[in-house]
């Protein structure tokens, strides 16, 4: 078994959960579900950023547990490819635009945030 | 949903897409697989709307697929000069993900 493989899967559930809870209690505050996705996506670009230059080292297990496990678990592609195809469903392309835009443009600033505070 | 389920769901996503990530040589290639067929599954998921969209969906998928991978990478081929790779990258990404969900929510 990969020495990293215990502190990835640790990462990921975890980064799982919190994204869960933070699905959950966005929707009980009557939150659009695509800014929850914005803020654990970004969140999670800003770890991933940190891990980056915190450990360059890309087999680095604390690396692989903060950037890949935790990072990886709490952003999520699929849950925005949904929302945007369910959008054009529904023929709202602006809005699915602006927010892919910005879920591109949060998570690029965010990661390099990450980084940049890292390294300093 | 229960913490059992959902725990194995998030750990099965994070090993296949540690899986993925190892064996593509922590190439873009690896994440672009990921995001795509996570996003086709998410999609049969939700159109199904029955509980197995809040394990497999939400722990399973969401662990499956990476935001954070996507951004990483795009940046990493910008800049090491591959700019136009990285372009192609996020919209390939965009474009097949997408179509993917949208498939998955129309066979459903």
């Amino acid at each position: 078994m990969h020495r990293a493989l215990p502190g990835i899967l640790i990462g990921g559930v975890v980064g799982s959960a919190m994204r869960w809870v933070a699905v959950e209690l966005g929707a009980a505050a009557d939150f659009p579900s695509t800014s929850i996705l914005l803020v654990v996506n970004s969140l999670g670009c800003f770890v991933l950023g940190v891990a980056v230059a915190r450990w360059p080292d890309t087999t680095d297990p604390r690396r692989l547990t903060i950037g890949l496990g935790f990072a990886g678990g709490l952003t999520t592609f699929s849950a925005l490819a949904v929302e945007v195809a369910a959008g054009i469903h529904h023929d709202d392309y602006s809005p699915i635009m602006t927010s892919v835009l910005a879920q591109l443009m949060a998570g690029v600033v965010f990661f390099m945030i990450g980084r940049r505070v890292t390294a300093t | 949903m229960t913490p059992v389920l959902f725990v194995v769901a998030a750990a099965t996503g994070t090993f296949v897409r540690w899986q993925m990530w190892h064996h593509s040589g922590n190439r873009p290639a690896g994440t672009l697989i990921v995001n795509v067929i996570g996003a086709f599954i998410l999609g049969v998921l939700t159109a199904a709307g029955d509980r197995s969209q809040a394990v497999g969906g939400v722990a399973g998928m969401g662990a499956l697929t990476t935001f954070s991978a996507l951004v990483a990478e795009m940046l990493d081929l910008w800049s090491t000069g591959r700019r136009l790779h990285a372009v192609a990258y996020g919209m390939l990404t965009f474009v097949l993900g997408v179509g993917a969900a949208w498939i998955g929510i129309a066979s459903t």
